[in-house]
C-alpha cells in the first residue's frame, strides 16, 4: 500500500472552473440579448380584440375582393338626402338623421348561397352600421348571393358628413350571436375619399335616392 | 273587558290608560328573591362538561427519534489499484468502476486546466472517487447534452401545439357536425329525419323572372309523407333544399307552395323554386338537409337525389 501523490486532489467538478472574462462578456451579452429578445416577442402577441378580429381582404373601387365565402366589388358611392323606396303597394320615404352615404356593391358567391351584411368604417375607428331607416329589403342584405352570375344592391348608412373622408365599406356574412363559425372573412373597400372630395361628394347629394325593395 | 255601556257610541276612542290593549304591554312579574351579597362563593373548576384534555404540568413525553444518519465508512485509496489482491466481497458498485479502463479518457478532459491541477500519473490509473459520494458517471457529450435539449424543446412544443389543435378540432367538429350525404336514385322516396321525401317533378318553371338573363328558374315538385307526428312539422318548418351541380356548387330552391296540414302516412305536394344558370338547368340535382341553416353550411344528414 503506497500512497499515491495525487490522492489528496479534491476532483475537478468541486473546484470552480476558471472561465476567462471575455467569455463572460460574451455569455452575459448573449443572455441580455436573449432577454431583450423574448420582451420584445411579448409586444407581438395580438390582444383579444385582435385575435377575434376577422381576415380582411382589402380593396378599392370597383376592384373585386375575393373571399372565401363570396367576391365583392363596390361599384359606386353617393349621398342622398333622403331615400325613397318604392314597394310593390305604395312608396316609403327615409330620411336621415345627417346624411345616407348610398354604396352599390356587387357580389357573387364561388360555391354557395350566402347574405352579405355591411358597415361602414371610419378613418378614426369608428363603426357604423347600415341605417335602419332604410327597410332591409330594399338593400343588398336582403337578396341572396348565388355562384354563377353578379347580383348588385345598394346599403345606406347614416353618417356624420365629417366622417366620410377615409371611410371603408366593409362587407361580410354576418355572424350569429350565438352559433356558428364566428370568424367569417370580410371584405374591405376603402372609397379613397379625402377631406375635398367628400365634400364634393356631399355637396352633391341627391335629394331623393329611388330603390325598390 | 267591561261591560256594554249605554254611553258607548261605538265609535273608536282612545283606550283608558289602565284597560288593556294590543299595544299594552304585559305585566311585568317580579322575579323571586335571590341572594347578590356576599356573591356566593365560586363554582369548583372542573364542572364543565366540555371534553377539553387537560394540560398536564411538566415537559411532554420524549418521542422516539430516526436516528441520524450513519455515514458509510469510506474505502480507502488504494483499494482501487490493488484490485488484484483484493478478495471479491467488495459492494458491487465498487467492484464495476475499476473493471472499464478510464485512463486514456480521462487524458482530454477540456475543463481541467493543467496548470492550477497538475497531474504527474494520468496514465496510470484512475482519479480516486471523494469519500463518501456516489460512483461518478461518465460524462455526457456536449453534442448529446444539446441535442437532448434541443429534442426535448422541440418535442414539447410539438405536443403541445398538437393538443391544442386537437382540441380545437374536436371542439369544431362537435359545432359543425361534418356532412353526411345519402346518394339516392331520383325515382326512389328516401326518409330524412321523421318524414319521407319522393321527387315528382323537376322543371323549367313556367313564368321566369327574367331580370338577369344568365339564370332560369326551376320548379322542384316534392311529396313528402310524415311517418310520425314530429314528420308533421316539416310543414312550418321546411327543411333545407338545394340544387347542386356536379361541381359542388348550390343553389337555393325555396318552398313555394306547402300543403296547409301533414297528417302521418299521407303525402303532401310541396313546391320549390330555385334560381340556376341556364345552361345548368338540366342538370342540377336536389339536396335536402335538415334546415336552411345546415344546407348554407353543409353540415349534418342530407339528402342528394341524383337524376
Amino acid at each position: 500500500m503506497t500512497t499515491r501523490p495525487a490522492a489528496p486532489e479534491s476532483p475537478p467538478a468541486a473546484t470552480p472552473a476558471k472561465v476567462p472574462v471575455w467569455r463572460r462578456l460574451v455569455a452575459a451579452v448573449a443572455g441580455l440579448a436573449l432577454v431583450a429578445a423574448a420582451v420584445y416577442v411579448r409586444s407581438l402577441t395580438l390582444t383579444p380584440d385582435q385575435l377575434d378580429d376577422p381576415i380582411t381582404a382589402s380593396g378599392g373601387m370597383s376592384q373585386e375582393v375575393d373571399t372565401d365565402l363570396f367576391s365583392a366589388r363596390l361599384e359606386r358611392v353617393e349621398f342622398a338626402r333622403s331615400v325613397l323606396v318604392k314597394k310593390e303597394f305604395g312608396t316609403d320615404r327615409a330620411t336621415p338623421g345627417q346624411v345616407f352615404l348610398v354604396a352599390k356593391v356587387g357580389a357573387t358567391a364561388p360555391r354557395r348561397p350566402i347574405q352579405l351584411h355591411s358597415h361602414l368604417l371610419t378613418a378614426d375607428g369608428l363603426r357604423f352600421a347600415a341605417s335602419d331607416r332604410v327597410p332591409d329589403t330594399a338593400t343588398l342584405a336582403w337578396r341572396w348571393i348565388q355562384p354563377g352570375w353578379w347580383r348588385s344592391g345598394y346599403y345606406f348608412f347614416d353618417v356624420p358628413a365629417d366622417k366620410v373622408a377615409g371611410a371603408r365599406v366593409v362587407v361580410s356574412k354576418q355572424e350569429h350571436t350565438l352559433y356558428g363559425d364566428q370568424f367569417y372573412a370580410e371584405a374591405a373597400f376603402d372609397m379613397g375619399l379625402d377631406a375635398a372630395g367628400a365634400r364634393r361628394l356631399v355637396g352633391a347629394a341627391k335629394d331623393v335616392f329611388e330603390v325598390s325593395g | 273587558m267591561s261591560d256594554r255601556d249605554p254611553g258607548d257610541t261605538g265609535v273608536w276612542r282612545h283606550p283608558a290608560a289602565g284597560e288593556p290593549s294590543w299595544f299594552t304591554p304585559p305585566r311585568r312579574v317580579p322575579r323571586p328573591d335571590a341572594r347578590v351579597w356576599p356573591p356566593p362563593e365560586q363554582e369548583a373548576r372542573s364542572t364543565s362538561t366540555v371534553p377539553i384534555p387537560a394540560v398536564q404540568d411538566g415537559p411532554a413525553p420524549r418521542r422516539r427519534t430516526w436516528p441520524p444518519p450513519v455515514p458509510e465508512p469510506a474505502p480507502p485509496f488504494e483499494r482501487a489499484p490493488a484490485r488484484e489482491t483484493a478478495p471479491e466481497t467488495a459492494p458491487s458498485r465498487e467492484s464495476a468502476a475499476p473493471r472499464r479502463e478510464p485512463a486514456p479518457r480521462r487524458e482530454p478532459a477540456p475543463r481541467r486546466e493543467p496548470a492550477s491541477a497538475p497531474e504527474p500519473a494520468t496514465g496510470q490509473a484512475e482519479e480516486p472517487e471523494p469519500a463518501g459520494s456516489r460512483r461518478r458517471r461518465r460524462p455526457m457529450p456536449r453534442s448529446a447534452k444539446v441535442g437532448l435539449r434541443l429534442f426535448g424543446a422541440a418535442g414539447l412544443a410539438v405536443a403541445l401545439i398538437g393538443v391544442l389543435g386537437y382540441d380545437e378540432l374536436r371542439r369544431y367538429e362537435l359545432q359543425h357536425p361534418p356532412a353526411q350525404v345519402r346518394h339516392i336514385p331520383q325515382v326512389r322516396p328516401a326518409t330524412l329525419g321523421n318524414a319521407e321525401w319522393r321527387v315528382v317533378s323537376m322543371a323549367p318553371a313556367a313564368d321566369q323572372d327574367d331580370d338577369i338573363a344568365e339564370r332560369l328558374m326551376v320548379q322542384v315538385d316534392l311529396e313528402a309523407t310524415a311517418l310520425n307526428d314530429e314528420g308533421t312539422f316539416v310543414v312550418t318548418t321546411p327543411p333545407g333544399f338545394l340544387l347542386t351541380d356536379a361541381a359542388g356548387r348550390a343553389w337555393l330552391a325555396q318552398v313555394w307552395k306547402a300543403p296547409e296540414k301533414l297528417v302521418p302516412g299521407t303525402p303532401g305536394r310541396f313546391s320549390l323554386l330555385g334560381a340556376v344558370p341556364r345552361e345548368l338547368a338540366g342538370q342540377v340535382e336536389l339536396e335536402v338537409w335538415p334546415t336552411e341553416l345546415q344546407a348554407l353550411d353543409a353540415s349534418g344528414e342530407a339528402l342528394h337525389f341524383d337524376r
